[in-house]
């Protein structure tokens, strides 16, 4: 080093250095936030949700999910097969009886056994309006589903406004479902 | 006379290892979904094959649905099996999943509005050194130096 050279500071000099940071900024930033990278955005949002028809596991009648439209819901997919499921249910139980609350629906997805699914929720309690079953997977197809559980927040236009991968809170339900009735 | 026959043993162990390495290559080339679908032929087969690699498992995302185990992913294979047996062409097979998916399930992603600065990126960086490079060539033509180091030769004061 001599004297000469250390006058002139050369500003590209610190380029190595302010990249450094901001790759540290962006990192830190994602490693704190909730974004989680497993979570996959439906191509769904702002449309309308794929209708479908099935029966009811619990009466058997005959579901079709178009006579759903003129009221917000949520459509919670779940199995008996399911351990996040099973750790997701208090919180729905829990919603469900609160007084404002909106309709439940649980599609019942891929059970082997539909006895499965009424144990499961005789066992664990019923949240749901109606229990549509889905035994092959293909509503679960239809509708974008890749693992339970999933939920999707649908307002009363029948318009897919949030879609939520894995167990929800109660929290979580709180906020999306006053975000569903602001729109309204 | 040791000399040759160590040449020997070395070139049977060359050998031998070339030949293994061929095996393991020969075996890796081939991991493909293992289903028992009934193909009409080896065409379609084919065909099933190379379209199944280019779908993501969502359930297991760094495997293609050719990959993959999951439940998700075998009922993903049967369903584009059955489409193409009712004659369906690669593309509706694909554009039927990114409808319920997202362009996520396929590989190749679209140029988009969102996809746009993982596409540009890389030319937008090239553009900067390229730029960079231009900026240094004519700045080192102006002073004359021939270079924006420091000067290579030894000075006196240097430790």
């Amino acid at each position: 080093m001599n004297l000469r050279d250390a006058k002139t500071i050369r500003w590209w000099a610190i380029i190595p250095f302010l990249l450094f940071a901001y790759l540290c900024v962006i990192l830190y930033l994602n490693l704190k936030s909730d974004n989680d990278p497993k979570s996959v955005p439906s191509p769904f949002l702002g449309k309308s949700i794929p209708t479908f028809v099935t029966t009811d596991l619990l009466t058997g009648a005959a579901f079709d999910s178009a006579s759903l439209k003129g009221e917000p819901y949520i459509l919670n997919v779940w199995g008996s097969w399911c351990p996040e499921c099973a750790r997701e249910h208090p919180v729905l139980n829990q919603y469900a009886a609160t007084p404002s609350a909106i309709a439940i629906i649980g599609l019942d997805h891929k059970e082997v056994d539909p006895n499965d699914g009424k144990v499961w929720l005789s066992r664990l309690g019923n949240p749901y309006r109606f229990v549509p079953v889905d035994p092959d997977g293909r509503i679960g197809i239809d509708l974008g589903v890749y693992g339970a559980p999933e939920s999707y927040f649908v307002d009363a236009e029948g318009i897919v406004r949030y879609k939520h991968i894995g167990a929800l809170s109660l929290a979580t339900i709180n906020q999306k479902v006053a975000e569903l009735n602001r729109e309204k | 006379m040791r000399n040759s026959a160590d040449k020997f043993v070395r070139l049977r162990f060359a050998l031998l290892f070339i030949q293994l390495f061929l095996c393991l290559t020969f075996f890796a080339s081939s991991s493909w979904a293992i289903d028992p679908l009934p193909f009409k032929n080896r065409e379609e087969e084919v065909r099933f094959q190379k379209l199944a690699a280019e779908l993501r498992c969502l359930q297991c995302q760094n495997q293609n649905l050719a990959d993959s185990d999951a439940g998700l992913a075998r009922d993903l294979r049967n369903l584009v099996f059955e489409q193409m047996q009712s004659g369906k062409s690669d593309s509706d097979i694909k554009a039927f999943l990114i409808q319920r998916y997202g362009d996520f399930v396929i590989y190749d992603p679209p140029v988009n509005a969102e996809t746009a600065p993982l596409w540009l990126s890389p030319f937008f960086a090239f553009a900067v050194l390229i730029g960079a490079l231009l900026y240094r060539a004519k700045r080192s033509k102006d002073t004359g130096t021939g270079s924006t180091y420091p000067d290579p030769k030894p000075h006196k004061e240097d430790w």
